[in-house]
């Protein structure tokens, strides 16, 4: 098993053009998204693009996934004709669902799943509706939570970011130039990466698939119009800045035993 | 947008879905080699290419138009990712979809991937080819790959570039580019 890490950047990672595509062999072989350096030489790009056509080419079992055919179809069809998703299925995964799943879990494991897939859920979908620059603890979202503090305000300088962690989500608490506060899940809409904090653009930018978000949380580029990050309503109580999140709940979800078929169903 | 979602037209879509899902998606994993990506422009392919679509006159146009957005997917994102000029297909873009028939893009017939692949791979160096062939066919780890050839981890590292380097410099030179040059024909 190559000790592939996810493309979140927490591996210590080697720049050279030999590290690199070595990075991006072991992410293919995990059936990752290889992560492809902003500024790479072409002929390492060209070389990174053939390691991705060989193993496309040479591997065999290029079926899609029937959870994956099944979330889309179901995907698709509310989108297009307004259908409601169906009951999820509860037979088992057939093969092939496995090592996705892993991933999966992986995400889940790393706070992805708390923010990106339970995020629409948890913390209402229509949160950056209401995200106002100057009343960051307005911010209406979940009914039933607890604040937790997730900063002392010194550690949180206008114009930066802090990223945060609790058990139900991976986020970034933001300060902005007039001293205000806002917090945004740190999942990517696209998949539910983890998106980092540029500090010198002020945006969020996912190491996956190369999507931005503003430093309100807004889709600035990617490979098509994400949703905003899902905005966490905030609040200052003396010099502790605080979170408001959904209290820590035993859904089937957070079973450590493999999700039978409910981790699908989301956009990631 | 849709208001009448009459039963007609979700037939339509669901035989047309599972008619072509599985193409699109092998396309693409030929293309890009891993799960995430393959699923991930499938998706967006769909989206695109059946948004307004008239599900009563669905017919063999509709095809064409998902391989065309299928090939303008991929291309859009190997020019995102990788940084690779494809100017051609905004062209091609701007025009309409004036092509050879999608069918003949994405027909069994294509010569595409595989024997362009393994004909690349029979002109390599062995040394290269072997390598190559511990990653991506047998998915060999790199102390893997390592152990069977003999070679530290760090002599892989340098050969797997090289060949991976000298396979991409024998792509562009022969006339594969699948996609690109063939609009051009």
């Amino acid at each position: 098993m190559p000790d592939y890490v996810t493309p979140n950047g927490s591996h210590p990672l080697d720049t050279t053009p030999e590290g690199q595509l070595e990075q991006a062999i072991t992410a293919l072989q995990g059936e990752h998204a290889p992560s492809v350096p902003a500024d790479i030489a072409p002929d390492d790009a060209a070389a990174l693009r053939m390691a991705a056509l060989l193993r496309g080419t040479l591997a065999d079992d290029a079926a899609p996934d029937p959870a994956f055919a099944r979330d889309l179809r179901a995907r698709l069809e509310r989108d297009l004709f307004a259908v409601a998703p169906a009951p999820p299925p509860t037979a088992p995964q057939p093969r092939g669902t496995s090592r996705r799943g892993l991933l999966r879990s992986g995400l889940a494991a790393a706070g992805g799943l708390a923010a990106g897939v339970a995020g629409g859920a948890l913390l209402g979908h229509d949160l950056t509706a209401a995200s106002n620059p100057g009343t960051s603890g307005n911010v209406a979202l979940v009914a039933h939570g607890a604040w937790q503090t997730v900063a002392h305000i010194t550690q949180v300088a206008p114009g930066t970011a802090l990223r945060f962690t609790t058990p139900q989500v991976v986020g970034h608490l933001v300060r902005y130039d007039d001293g205000s506060f806002a917090a945004f899940s740190a999942a990517c809409t696209h998949m539910g990466c983890i998106v980092a904090w540029d500090g010198t653009q002020r945006t969020f930018d996912c190491p996956c698939h190369n999507g931005r978000f503003t430093d309100r949380g807004q889709f600035l580029s990617g490979t098509y119009a994400y949703r905003p990050l899902p905005q966490i309503q905030t609040r200052v109580v003396g010099e502790a800045v605080q979170v408001f999140l959904p209290a820590p709940t035993a859904p089937a979800s957070s079973a450590p035993t493999p999700p039978p078929s409910g981790g699908y169903g989301h956009e990631g | 947008m849709d208001e009448d979602h009459d039963p007609a037209a979700l037939e339509a879509f669901r035989a047309f879905y599972e008619a072509h899902l599985s193409t699109i998606y092998r396309f693409m994993y030929s293309r890009l080699g891993n799960r995430e990506e393959a699923e991930d422009l499938t998706a967006q392919v769909f989206t695109k290419a059946l948004r307004g679509v008239d599900w009563s006159r669905a017919d063999a146009a509709l095809v064409s138009w998902l391989f065309q957005v299928a090939h303008t997917t991929l291309a859009d994102h190997w020019r995102m990712v990788y940084r690779i000029k494809t100017s051609s297909l905004d062209d091609l873009l701007a025009r309409g979809w004036d092509g050879p028939p999608a069918e003949a893009l994405m027909a069994e017939d294509e010569p595409a991937p595989v024997a362009q692949v393994e004909a690349i791979l029979q002109q390599l160096p062995v040394n290269y080819r072997e390598v190559l062939r511990c990653r991506f066919l047998l998915n060999y780890s790199i102390k893997e790959t390592a152990q069977h050839l003999g070679l530290s981890e760090a002599n892989v590292k340098v050969l797997q570039l090289r060949a991976l380097r000298r396979a991409a410099a024998m792509q562009a030179g022969t006339p594969l580019q699948p996609e690109m040059e063939r609009h051009h024909a």
